[in-house]
């Protein structure tokens, strides 16, 4: 088990290393964009479900 | 069976790690991963924060290149007679702006408005007579250019135009 962990936290600093030299953008513009997707995301998602029902709704 | 287990487990918790490290990575750094590495070679100056460089993941590798482009240049500079990346154009209009400062150069006998002897070339003052008197070449001129006028006008010798038929 402690094996295992060690394991993990290894690699947790290989992925801190490699996360660090090789991002893209800055974690604030990385935290904008995917709050940005996410919200988008979503309303869409309310869209076309409420669109969705409501068609169905009309025809029914 | 034991030891297949203890491997799926390295490779789950391997590949847990990393993803976790990245994702805490990505979500916290400061600066993008270009500017780091920027930072790391010595350039962090070139990279103003928050402002991606132009030309994307290729400008490092630019970097780099040029740098070691530069060191070549500046160690071949005494063999070759030019550094690289100089161009033959850069040369020779810093050679004619040196020869032009030269020619600038005026003799301090000749600034008072005293022609130097047998000086009547670029570095000659004219004095306040010749400046009064007519320009040399200029009535020529004149009246070449008043025989070329006359031998193309309908009327060379000052005759009047017939008068227009009624």
């Amino acid at each position: 088990m402690i094996k295992n962990v060690q394991t993990a936290v290894k690699f947790f600093v290989y992925g801190l290393l490699a996360g660090l030299i090789f991002a893209p953008r800055s974690g604030e513009q990385t935290r904008k964009e995917l709050l940005t997707w996410v919200t988008s995301t979503v309303k869409e998602t309310a869209s076309t479900v409420t669109g969705q029902t409501g068609g169905s709704g009309r025809g029914a | 069976m034991a030891e297949q287990r203890h491997n799926t487990a390295f490779v789950v918790g391997a590949i847990l790690g990393g993803i976790a490290g990245a994702a805490v990575t990505l979500w916290t750094t400061p600066r993008s991963g270009l500017e780091l590495r920027g930072q790391m070679m010595g350039q962090g100056d070139d990279y103003a924060p928050g402002v991606e460089p132009a030309g994307g993941g290729g400008s490092s590798d630019t970097s780099l290149s040029n740098r070691a482009l530069g060191l070549v240049g500046r160690a071949a500079a005494p063999l070759v007679g030019m550094r690289l990346g100089e161009t033959a154009n850069e040369r020779s209009t810093e050679t004619t702006v040196d020869s032009a400062d030269e020619e600038i150069v005026v003799p301090v006998g000749t600034a008072s408005g005293e022609p130097a002897p047998g000086d009547t070339g670029p570095g000659h003052v004219a004095t306040a007579e010749e400046l009064a008197g007519p320009v040399p070449g200029a009535l020529e001129t004149k009246e070449d250019e008043a025989t070329d006028s006359g031998r193309f006008t309908a009327f060379p010798h000052g005759d009047l135009p017939p008068d227009p038929p009624r």
